[in-house]
């Protein structure tokens, strides 16, 4: 079978497995969002027994279970407890202002990694060198919330040129978009940055004494061009599977920097949902995040192919 | 072979006189590899550069195409061109590497970039140095294909590295290595990392391209028996220095120098008659910072005695060939 073809299928089923897995954490965790919604006290046996009705949880929670994959193949997430309404609407409304902030996270992550990571690896030794490492330690190490708070800090309040929160749409206004983007993409970013230098590092360092290297630098080419078009494109094979596998971890801080800078995204709303025990739109996030996830490692390993010829025969 | 062109003192193209290079060691001092080594290249004229792993032929030629690593040390001269080139700046190198001077090196399954056609990574030099159309840089390629014996040369130079095998390769290699017409083409080890049937292939037509195209070679091999098929001369190398040097035949027929001898005993091949049965050099190869005084083959040397402590020169014992052996000299005295 075609590589590409079972990558997909295992990617799905992974993505099954783990929100199924959410589907019934979520159910052995303490709090009932019947309850909650009525309020401990109010509640007679009678009213609770309506809501849970109403809710589709009066009945087992395999049936439950079958229900929500159900609606899960006709993308029908069910709707809120909370609001009512249905969570798909929500969710359409959230992803892709999560997506815009993990783009920009991403590309911050490898505007910063890649160029530290190259510095490093070419001047192992050198004062400029060590800098570029510890630099990328630091972004690595530092907690997103303190890195966070420290850029608001900086360019919100004491210098004024950057909002601290709030999201404009980009289509509403393409410039304050972009503007507010800034922060929480760079706070986003910088953690993830580290990784990509450290792995650029590492990776270019041995490329750098490949073989294939010292030929094209006998033919008399000069040495930024065997580095930018020979070692480099080849250590960014390891790079982009890195990436790829560590995506994820991206999450967490996305969870953060959504509430940290008011951005309405898709974390934010999972955040809510977790407060409020609602049930279908916990579920129905999650799956979101882990089908987006899996779609970006999927993402790397056909950028793998396109750029590494000896992928594309297997 | 060519044996007038060897005779005539044509001029030598390039000249190593004491040529010395040693590694920065992490404690701050230096590991010697190459211990003044001296020999001329004329033109046209294949040199074979011999000996065990570790005596010192990479970095020999390395220093010649200015390719050391960082932590290289180098002393002595290197006269090419009017130019001592181990003081040319790095930028002045561009115009001489894969221009004037070609290099091949061992392992073909490695020295190919795999992200890159065959075809373009011919380009990559022919563009660096020579000014061509379009039309005459693929021409030239596909000329160059042909001319290393690569069939179906259009399909090949669309072909990434992965889908040629080793031998194909290292065709590729040296088809690399002669796109510019150098004036000399150091091969390291070209033919080790091959099967053998491959190996005698790629000699052949690194021979036959010497023959044809005249560029003068420095042949590295640690193989006696690959050296016999194309080096005119020889210049054998042990611990960093040259031990013993002439013609090739000549060397190969009465090797002056112990160490030559247990070389030759060492090659398999027939032809080469070796006159004891086949057998490695007994001991190992010297540690170069702990050399013992004298004679640094005195340890492992059969016929070693107490004037092998005071270090033998490289002394010329009949014309045209030199050995660094106390019984050399005396043999020819006698
Ligand atoms: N980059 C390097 N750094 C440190 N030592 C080296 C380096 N390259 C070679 N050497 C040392 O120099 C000596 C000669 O090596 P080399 O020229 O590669 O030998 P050969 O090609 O004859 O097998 C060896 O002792 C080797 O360990
Ligand atoms: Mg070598």
């Amino acid at each position: 079978m075609n590589y590409y073809i079972r990558r997909i299928i295992v990617a799905l089923l992974t993505v099954l497995v783990s929100s199924s897995l959410v589907f019934f954490a979520i159910r052995i965790l303490p709090g009932d969002p019947v309850l909650m919604r009525l309020g401990e006290s109010a509640a007679t046996p009678e009213v609770v027994a309506q809501m849970a009705a109403r809710l589709g949880m009066d009945v087992p929670v395999p049936v439950q279970y079958l229900h929500w994959l159900g609606g899960l193949v006709q993308f029908d997430f069910g709707n809120s407890i909370a609001t009512g309404r249905p969570v798909a609407e929500e969710l359409v409304k959230r992803l892709p202002r999560s997506l815009e902030l993990m783009a920009g996270g991403i590309l911050v992550s490898l505007c910063i990694g890649i160029p530290l990571g190259v510095v490093a690896a070419r001047r192992p030794d050198s004062l400029i060198g060590h800098t570029a490492s510890v630099v990328a330690l630091v972004g690595l190490s530092a907690p997103t919330f303190v890195k966070g708070l420290i850029l608001i800090i900086l360019f919100s309040i004491t210098l004024g040129w950057l909002p601290s929160s709030g999201y404009t749409p980009f289509l509403q206004d393409p410039a304050a978009n972009l503007r507010a983007m800034i922060l929480p993409s760079l706070t986003l970013g910088l953690g993830f940055a580290g990784v990509v230098q450290r792995v650029t590092r590492a990776s270019l360092a041995e490329t750098l004494n490949r073989d294939y290297v010292r030929t094209v630098r006998a033919k008399g080419v000069s040495e930024r061009r065997a580095v930018y078009r020979h070692a480099l494109p080849n250590a960014m094979i390891p790079v982009i599977s890195v990436v790829g596998m560590r995506i994820g971890s991206m999450l967490g801080g996305m969870v953060v920097i959504e509430s940290l800078f008011n951005w309405p995204g898709l974390s934010s709303y999972l955040i809510e949902a977790c407060y409020a025990r609602d049930y279908p739109a916990i579920q129905a996030s999650l799956f979101i995040i882990f089908l987006v996830f899996s779609f970006i490692s999927l993402t790397m390993d056909v950028l793998m192919g396109v750029i590494n010829p000896r992928r594309r025969d297997v | 072979m060519t044996a007038v062109a060897k005779q005539t003192p044509a001029p030598a193209i390039l000249s190593v006189a004491d040529l010395a290079v040693g590694f920065a060691r992490r404690d701050g001092g230096t590991a010697p590899a190459v211990r003044g080594v001296s020999f001329d290249l004329h033109r046209g004229e294949v040199l074979a550069l011999v000996g065990e792993s570790g005596c010192g032929k990479s970095a020999t030629a390395l220093a010649l195409i200015g390719l050391l690593a960082r932590t290289a040390r180098v002393g002595g001269r290197v006269d090419f061109g009017g130019r001592n080139l181990l003081q040319l700046p790095e930028r002045e190198w561009e115009s001489i590497r894969g221009r004037r001077i070609a290099m091949i090196f061992q392992d073909p399954m490695s020295s190919l970039d795999p992200l890159y056609r065959i075809g373009d990574q011919i380009a990559e030099v022919l563009r660096q140095h020579l000014n061509l159309s379009p039309a005459a840089l693929a021409a030239r390629i596909r000329e160059l294909l042909v001319l290393v014996g690569i069939p179906d040369p259009d399909l090949r130079l669309r072909q990434y590295p992965h889908q040629l095998s080793g031998g194909q390769r290292q065709r590729v290699v040296i088809a690399m290595a002669l796109a510019c017409d150098p004036e000399i083409i150091i091969a390291d080890e070209p033919t080790t990392a091959l099967d053998v049937t491959i190996q005698a292939q790629i000699i052949d037509l690194l021979s036959q391209l010497n023959r044809r195209i005249g560029m003068a070679m420095i042949f590295i091999s640690h193989d006696l028996g690959v050296v016999s098929r194309i080096a005119h001369r020889v210049a054998v190398m042990y611990a960093g220095q040259l031990v013993e040097s002439g013609p090739c035949e000549r060397v190969l027929q009465a090797p002056a120098h112990p160490y030559t001898r247990g070389l030759l005993a060492s090659v398999p091949a027939a032809g080469m008659a070796p006159k004891t049965p086949l057998q490695a050099i007994p001991g190992m190869v010297p540690d170069m910072a702990r050399l013992p005084p004298g004679c640094a083959f005195r340890n492992r040397c059969a016929q070693a005695h107490d004037v092998c402590q005071t270090p033998p020169p490289l002394e010329t014992h009949t014309p045209g060939r030199a050995a660094r052996c106390w019984l050399a000299a005396q043999e020819s005295r006698i």
